[in-house]
């Protein structure tokens, strides 16, 4: 299935560098939940473990096939985010799950791919210099559909990731400097309103709390306080593996899912927290590297899209921990603690494998 | 080549992504070292503020023991109830249940709220009796459990009670020997760090310091003395119907209190339900006039002062004297006496006569020299220093009241220690209590310090002062003191009770009393007996007089003193070789008994030949008081299966046993196992699971 020749364009450091963070993932996982019932390591173990034979399967098919195949994938995604607002398991909230032959999925999820794969069909022929309101508006539109329904189960940080996706593709397709502003423009304004119609008090606290958390300690600032804490009284070399105390004791909120980089701050440190950024820079390097030496257009957009998705949930979440950016409920990709999001994630890095791959081949 | 143009500005524009990512890699890089490095100490102090606690666990209080070493208070362990709210199931029906199992039924409502609250932890009721804990335990209630804590408990239950004192729901000694030496007997208590989850909830204790337990304190008191003392003492004041009384025995050289009797009194395991008058300490606190007492002052300051000869002759005008235009008169007229028989039948007249050669301030002087208007100094809080004016604030009358023991009031503990400068030939003394302070496990001890002998009289003086103070018992007023085969020196008082609200004196209200020393040549004890408001007659030599001479009588026996006069060996008694029965027959048998009855002590004849050096060497130091308590033979480690850590640290602390824990809820396993010696600096460590 997968040429001879394939395997000597595969990026080793990439995949080196994934399965580093995703053993790390497994061992933090495995910290965190100490007090909680046992098994999340293992089943977050195991999801890595599928995650891999996914990957491989999209690293082995060439991506102009699946690309191809993007608007039956879509079609589906768009069926089953239906599905689920009206039948799906609500989880934490969300209607969000589907379970299929016993195994329970996020729609949401697989939609980034899809949405990805998508885009790169979209643009794989396109050919100009500058995009027009003709490309906006299809772009617009193949993600608003998935975004509002998303939006509508509701999981808004699930759909805000798909955000990424569709400006890479329109920056790399050539965004007018007016059209950019003007998105923007539009953009602060659908905030604007939404902030004054739509949000709830709780979730504007959420947004806001992290530039003065002491002004709420228990209630909207305490996940921001107890990140902080977490991550600051880990110092430069932490308190060992499975010793942080906040954590343990269950201070931190979300330990072993969004705040699982408060974990390897408390318990590896400085060093800790260097070094898994140093990885996470070395995947999103080798994203864009992959991007850059694509055999063709589709190959390029396809790899700038997925790696632009893993970014910005690097940069996100990181920020969200280090208490810079607000508290959303975006993982981080390869160490959070959730099935559908890890396999997820395996597939962008299988796809993006699968770019560089056949940079050269015929 | 316009497609390879359009290439080539793409890959640009992955470049600049690439390059977004980099800056803000280095942005994030910059917060993570101003968390981690900069911010590291205020972060972490925050962290340890929130998941760590230090709990203090009291030491195991020290024992107070009599001169022989009889257990007077110890410290038991009892139980306490707690409820853990949450696992209380019908808070409603739990708080009722309690309550009537406690027989308290306001105590309802607030077992209700204290169920009802989102703590973790709440006491029920502290330090319950067995039989409480039984009813409650038999409740059968869910959430309710009960903790090991240690109670104050004196076995010898009203025995010299005044002395002792009690202490507080929190182990702090409140009165008494308890409250003086509370430093001493409480030990240094341990601390425990303890992790707090998010939910408040315990876990894995670590030792910081362990428990030090209280050193045990040897009184000077002998429970055989103090438990005669209290016997007559009550015996006199039912006979007489007094308010009250008050009997000290002391050694006159060593100033070592032997007993330390008081009426009313109280047991200090019913704290509660005792008046604040049962629990007052009359030896040191109450003042009253000495009365003729303090003619052994005028006499002593006369003598050392050659203002008057032990022959010389004074005209005691039939009875009364003018001062300062006041008439006083004697009890009954006399006529020409000498100074030794001014004393011998203690007349006011010639006291006074005494008192004016002496002058205003030499017989202040004397009075401050003797102890009076000051504390004595003994070793127990509260002690009252008597009022004792300064001549120049004394009227022209003044010196004629003194010389009477008026316009002077005085603990009887002041009296006695006066009086023991004559017994033990012209020394100050400073009364004590306690003998030694012996560090817990024995290693170690210490003895008060004791001052440098101040002399305050010649010793020929003090002589003198002897043979006057004898004749006053062989035929002066206090004949009554009189007993066969002991000399006695010893001098009655009998003074009237100033009226609070009018402050005049209150007409049929005396105090009555009597002080002295058996036997005269080397006294082996010296004594104060004061009745509070006798009925009816009311002079010393008749109500205080015949205490003295019973104590001392049964006293002297039991210090096996030999003597001086009459032979008899009679067998020795001592109070803890009775049995129950007997202590209770020797306790309801009319005051002034014989002890003949009584089996004679199971203890071998003590080593020491019953002779009067002896005697009066007898319990002094080298005796068996300096060994060191009796230590339970290898202590064990204790079988904590089961145990919260809550318990586990109860039990622990103690003992000062070093205990590290991981994780929480119950002991599953520990190690050393149960029972096996515990050695110097063992450590224990336990692991804990939440489930049994």
């Amino acid at each position: 299935m997968i040429d001879r020749r394939l395997l000597v364009n595969l990026d080793w450091v990439l995949l080196g560098s994934t399965l580093l963070v995703s053993i790390v993932g497994v061992m933090l996982v495995s910290s965190a939940s100490q007090s909680l019932q046992t098994g999340f390591a293992e089943k977050q173990a195991s999801w890595c473990a599928i995650g891999l034979v996914v990957m491989v399967i999209a690293m082995s098919i060439d991506y102009h096939r699946l690309a191809d195949q993007a608007p039956v994938f879509y079609l589906l995604v768009i069926l089953a985010l239906m599905y689920v607002l009206f039948f799906g398991r609500i989880i934490s909230g969300a209607r969000s799950w589907i379970t299929l032959a016993g195994f329970r999925a996020q729609p949401s999820e697989v939609a980034k791919i899809v949405l990805a794969l998508m885009l790169t069909k979209y643009f794989a022929e396109f050919r100009q210099n500058r995009v027009s309101a003709r490309e906006i508006g299809a772009v617009a539109l193949i993600v608003g559909i998935p975004l509002l329904l998303t939006a509508a189960q509701p999981d808004l940080g699930t759909a805000v990731t798909f955000l990424p996706i569709a400006a890479s593709a329109l920056i790399l397709a050539g965004m007018p400097t007016r059209w950019l502003v003007g998105i923007i423009c539009t953009f602060l304004m659908i905030s604007l309103f939404a902030w004054f119609f739509l949000l709830k008090d709780y979730q504007k606290d959420r947004l806001t709390s992290f530039i003065s958390p002491e002004a709420d300690p228990k209630g909207s600032g305490y996940h921001s306080i107890q990140s902080r804490i977490a991550v600051g009284s880990g110092g430069f070399t932490g308190k060992g593996y499975t010793q942080g105390t906040q954590s343990r004791l269950e201070f931190l909120p979300a330990r072993h899912t969004d705040f699982v980089f408060s974990v390897l701050g408390e318990e590896e440190g400085f060093v800790g927290t260097l070094a898994v950024l140093g990885l996470y820079m070395l995947i999103i390097q080798r994203g864009f590297s992959a991007a850059r030496h694509a055999r063709d257009r589709a190959g390029l957009f396809l790899a700038a899209c997925l790696t632009s998705l893993i970014a910005f949930h690097i940069i996100i979440n990181v920020g969200m921990v280090a208490g810079v950016l607000p508290i959303t409920g975006i993982p981080l990709p390869f160490l959070s603690y959730g099935g559908s999001f890890t396999a997820v994630m395996f597939v962008s890095v299988g796809l993006i494998l699968n770019v560089r791959m056949r940079k050269t081949v015929n | 080549m316009a497609a390879d143009r359009t290439q080539k500005r793409l890959r640009r524009r992955v470049y600049f992504a690439a390059f977004f990512a980099m800056v803000w890699s280095v942005g994030i890089v910059w917060r993570l070292v101003d968390l981690q490095v900069k911010k590291r100490d205020e972060l972490l102090s925050k962290a340890l503020r929130q998941n760590q606690r230090v709990i203090e666990i009291d030491a195991k209080r020290g024992t107070i023991l009599d001169r022989n070493g009889h257990e007077l208070a110890i410290t038991r362990e009892v139980e306490s109830c707690y409820g853990v709210p949450g696992k209380i199931e019908e808070p409603a029906r739990a708080a009722a249940a309690i309550a009537s199992a406690l027989a308290d039924p306001s105590l309802r409502s607030d077992l209700l709220d204290r169920f009802q609250s989102r703590k973790d932890f709440v006491w029920v009721a502290r330090k319950l009796p067995a039989e409480a804990v039984e009813k409650i335990r038999n409740l059968d209630l869910e959430g309710i459990g009960f903790i090991a804590e240690s109670k104050r408990f004196d076995p010898k239950e009203e025995l010299a009670s005044h002395l002792l004192g009690y202490v507080g729901m929190d182990n702090s000694g409140l009165a008494g020997v308890e409250y003086q030496y509370d430093r001493e007997l409480r030990g240094m208590p341990g601390k425990v760090v303890v992790e707090i989850d998010a939910r408040q909830r315990e876990f894995s204790y670590s030792t910081l310091v362990p428990t030090q337990p209280g050193s045990n304190i040897i009184l000077t008191i002998d429970e055989v003395i103090q438990y005669i003392a209290e016997h007559e003492l009550r015996a006199a004041v039912e006979r007489h119907h007094a308010r009250g009384g008050s009997i000290t025995v002391m050694n006159p050289r060593s100033g070592e209190i032997l007993a330390m009797a008081n009426w009313p009194t109280y047991d200090p395991n019913e704290l509660q339900g005792s008046r604040e008058d049962q629990r007052r300490n009359r030896a040191i606190q109450d003042c009253y006039e000495p009365g003729s007492t303090f003619k052994i002052i005028v006499a002593a300051a006369s003598l050392a002062e050659k203002t008057a000869r032990i022959d010389e002759k004074f005209d005691c005008q039939l009875g009364a004297i003018e001062i300062a235009g006041h008439r006083i008169r004697d009890h009954k007229p006399f006529g020409v006496l000498s100074m030794d028989e001014i004393i011998e039948y203690s007349s006011n007249v010639g006291s006074i006569k005494l008192g004016l050669r002496l002058g205003n301030q030499r017989l202040y002087s004397y009075m401050r020299a003797f102890g009076f208007g000051r504390p004595t100094g003994i070793d127990l809080p509260g002690e009252s220093s008597g009022i004792l004016r300064e001549p120049k604030d004394w009227s022209l009358i003044s010196i004629g009241a003194l010389c009477m023991g008026q316009e002077v009031s005085v603990t009887p503990l002041q009296v006695l220690s006066a009086t023991s400068a004559v017994a033990n030939g012209g020394f100050a003394v400073r009364p004590r209590l306690v003998r030694q302070i012996v560090a817990a496990g024995g290693q170690g001890w210490s003895t008060p310090t004791t001052l440098p002998p101040v002399r305050i009289i010649d010793s020929t003086v003090a002589r003198d002062l002897g043979d006057i103070l004898t004749d006053v018992v062989e035929r002066g007023t206090g004949i009554a003191a009189r007993m066969d085969g002991f000399s006695t020196a010893g001098k009655t008082g009998t003074a009237q009770k100033a009226d609070s609200k009018t402050g005049r004196y209150a007409p049929g209200k005396h105090v009555s009393s009597f002080v002295g020393f058996t036997p005269v040549e080397n006294p082996a004890l010296a004594m104060i007996v004061v009745i509070d408001e006798p009925e009816g007659a009311y002079y010393g030599g008749l109500i205080a007089a015949p205490v003295y001479k019973i104590c001392a009588e049964r006293i002297l026996r039991y210090m096996n003193v030999f003597p001086e006069r009459r032979q008899s060996v009679r067998p020795q008694v001592t109070y803890a070789s009775l049995s129950r029965g007997e202590q209770a027959a020797y306790a309801a048998e009319g005051g002034g008994g014989e002890v003949d009855d009584f089996r004679p002590s199971r203890r071998e004849p003590s080593d020491e030949e019953p002779t009067v050096e002896s005697a009066q060497l007898s319990r002094e130091p080298d005796g068996p008081f300096h060994e060191a308590p009796p230590t339970q033979p290898g202590p064990a480690f204790p079988d904590l299966h089961g145990k919260t850590l809550r318990e586990v640290a109860h039990v622990l602390g103690p003992m000062g046993v070093s205990f590290d824990a991981s994780g929480s809820g119950y002991v599953i396993d520990q190690s050393p196992r149960p029972g096996a010696p515990i050695g110097k600096r063992c450590r224990l460590v336990l692991s804990l699971q939440r489930d049994r």
